[in-house]
């Protein structure tokens, strides 16, 4: 039985762990959901988060390796759209509180810009027979040394609303 | 020096990290620098992460910069340093 999460009703898309493959993935993601809310500021928020999590997988989980393979999983429940982006690089044990740095720092808005652009969000690290608990941000760390260690998946979800 | 981002359809933060370098540069060297943008995908970045706090959006018509199309531009002007 697989443990990864069946998008019913919905669009599976899939990357390379590659900076130029971002962009092409949230523009198709951006058509899903202008088509599925109708709301083209819903859907560029979206477009917004998911960009920036991509970045994050591909920088922090995949440590800018290419070739790994990244999944989203688009799907909707009545108003509001589900997104999953699915990895299997190096597991998050927590996620961080988003917070807007100094106008100087040139990096580090990626967290800033999911939390105002997505409604919820949460990460859970899967393991070939038990899940690691669902984090949220600004939560206590969670213990996924255990599954971190072994072969896992790594899926950040996103809600938004329309 | 202007950057024009017409027709830009995708951004990310990294667009955020290249204006600000951009600004850091244009302070050292004492400069002025001006970067365009029509595109709501660059505004809604630029204020989601309260950069238009330091970088002024004006509309294109009040600084006589709007498109052959007769659609109205955004300008963003990257302030100079304060002296």
């Amino acid at each position: 039985m697989s443990v990864l999460p069946q998008a019913n009703n919905g669009i599976t898309l899939s990357i390379r762990s590659e900076a130029g493959q971002v962009s092409l993935l949230c523009e198709a993601l951006y058509a899903v959901c202008v088509y599925a809310s109708g709301n083209t500021e819903c859907a560029l928020k979206v477009q917004q988060a998911v960009a920036e999590a991509l970045n994050n997988i591909i920088i922090h989980a995949y440590h800018k390796q290419p070739n790994q393979e990244i999944t989203v999983c688009w799907s909707q429940e009545e108003r509001q759209l589900r997104i999953q982006l699915i990895d299997t690089g190096t597991a998050m044990a927590y996620l961080p509180v988003p917070a807007l740095p100094d106008f100087e720092a040139e990096n580090s808005r990626g967290w800033w810009i999911i939390d105002a652009c997505v409604d919820e969000y949460f990460y859970q690290t899967i393991g070939a027979s038990i899940a690691g608990p669902v984090l949220y941000p600004g939560g206590s760390p969670g213990d996924i040394a255990l599954l971190a260690a072994g072969p896992h998946t790594n899926i950040l979800t996103f809600l938004k609303r329309f | 020096m202007a950057a024009i981002m017409e027709n830009v359809t995708f951004i990310d933060s990294s667009t955020c990290a290249i204006l600000i370098s951009a600004f850091k540069a244009m302070q050292l060297k004492k400069t002025g620098r001006l970067v365009l943008a029509d595109s709501p995908v660059v505004q809604s970045l630029i204020e989601l992460t309260r950069l238009h706090t330091v970088f002024e959006i004006l509309p294109n018509q009040k600084s006589g910069i709007i498109g052959i199309d007769g659609r109205v531009k955004f300008a963003i002007t990257i302030i100079g340093p304060v002296n």
